[in-house]
């Protein structure tokens, strides 16, 4: 793994993040050198921009793909939650059926008898 | 041959109830090897670690075309530009910042979803439906003793049913529920760990442009106070004073959180999860991963307090 120092980009950032607090230092005189040292700094913060546009386009088919994959399993978890709720209702059922079949033997023994 | 009319024995009796057990210490066997409870407190923990890091991690995508465009108008009196339509326009492209926010809320959801199977259990519900079924199956056995003449009182089979038809209602749910959490977690170990990357490096990115973005902001904002300064009244000095140090301590805060860091955790709890789920769970595997998701849970916690103390600044 890049660590900071490594990654051109980090460095690119932390080079743009000096210059901007160099073109604040006021014992850096005269002040135009300031300004100068400020338009550089906006410039490559420009570049990192740029970069980081190209790098979110790069990546965003390989988003769309895991993204997809992911949206399935969490549907699997959302459809295995209301299976889990199912048994409760299959007993719940059974409870009714038991208790249908009491009266329906009540009915047809009083009709016998 | 049995004639009619004859005695049922006591043997024939227990050996029909034992052929009644039989199938259902199988059926308990083949699901009481579940463990959800081990999967409890973890992923519960986990799912609450994951929803703080999404919900500080979030701004840092939406906001960043606020904080670029905070950048381009301050950096335009700089360099004695008129404020237009392009500052506005800085940043990245919406759509792009919109799919790693629409990533970020996928994860989140995933962890709830998983916390949702283990943490609402139903056993209570099961429980209650099998004891209504019990009462109504030895109601039903009374009757049909009484239609038959034969006694009036039958045994209490009904709380034995309840009990074997809640065990095994139990015992199936923490089955379903281990089989779910499992086949979730084993099958997103490779598109979650890909988005998990992606969002890691982009991140960085992120908080990169966002720093820059706040540097320039901070010499623009200096330059404009040494103007204010020469107009300030000496009675109003302090008050610009703290204004100017305030720029400092929110630069320091921001400087101490370490968003990224807190994504890499993340990466290792996920990676701690998927780890569990492939173990034998032995107590090792679990104070394992347990370990893991309490530094994740931990720094997401002591992360969120820095970010809010932020907002309050």
């Amino acid at each position: 793994m890049k660590t900071l120092h490594e990654n051109p980009a980090d460095q690119l950032s932390t080079i743009v993040i000096r210059l901007f607090q160099l073109a604040g230092d006021t014992r850096i005189t005269p002040k135009s050198k300031r300004d100068r040292i400020f338009i550089s700094a906006h410039k490559l913060h420009g570049y990192s921009m740029v970069l980081a546009q190209k790098q979110f386009t790069e990546n965003s088919k390989a988003y769309k793909e895991a993204m997809d994959n992911i949206k399935k399993i969490n549907g699997g978890l959302k459809k295995a939650k209301a299976d889990i709720q199912k048994i409760v209702k299959t007993i719940e059922n059974l409870g009714t059926l038991v208790s249908a079949v009491e009266k329906l033997v009540i009915a047809v023994g009083g009709a016998i008898a | 041959m049995k004639k009619q009319g004859q005695v049922i024995s006591k043997r024939q009796v227990v050996r029909g109830v034992l052929w009644v057990l039989l199938p259902i210490v199988w059926l308990s066997l083949i699901v009481g090897c579940s463990t959800p409870a081990a999967y409890r407190v973890p992923i519960s923990r986990f799912n609450s670690a994951v929803n703080e890091t999404i919900a500080t991690v979030q701004p840092y995508f939406l906001e960043l075309n606020k904080v670029e465009t905070e950048y381009q108008l301050y950096s335009a009196i700089k360099l004695n530009e008129d404020w237009g339509t392009q500052h506005l326009q800085a940043g990245l492209d919406p759509q792009q910042i919109a799919l790693r926010v629409a990533a970020l809320q996928l994860i989140a959801d995933h962890a709830r979803l998983l916390a949702d199977i283990v943490d609402s259990s139903p056993i209570e519900d099961v429980k209650k439906a099998a004891e209504a079924l019990g009462a109504n199956a030895h109601s039903l056995a009374t009757t049909i003793a009484k239609l038959d003449n034969a006694a009036t009182t039958v045994p209490d089979f009904g709380t034995p049913l309840a009990q074997i038809t809640a065990l095994l209602g139990k015992q199936y749910i923490e089955h379903m529920q281990t089989k779910a959490i499992e086949t979730a977690v084993l099958n997103a170990e490779e598109p979650l760990s890909s988005l998990i990357d992606m969002l890691e490096q982009e991140l960085q990115t992120v908080v990169n442009l966002r720093k820059e973005a706040i540097a320039g902001i901070a010499t623009v904002r200096l330059d404009i106070f040494n103007e204010i300064q020469k107009n300030t009244k000496p009675e109003k000095i302090d008050e610009l004073v703290q204004e100017v140090v305030g720029l400092r301590t929110r630069a320091e805060k921001i400087a101490s959180v370490n968003v990224v860091a807190l994504f890499r955790d993340l990466k290792a709890s996920h990676k701690a999860l998927v780890r569990f789920v492939k173990s034998d769970k032995k107590p090792t595997d679990l104070s394992s991963f347990v370990a893991t998701v309490s530094v994740f849970a931990d720094n997401a916690a002591a992360v969120s307090t820095i970010i809010q103390s932020l907002q309050k600044l």
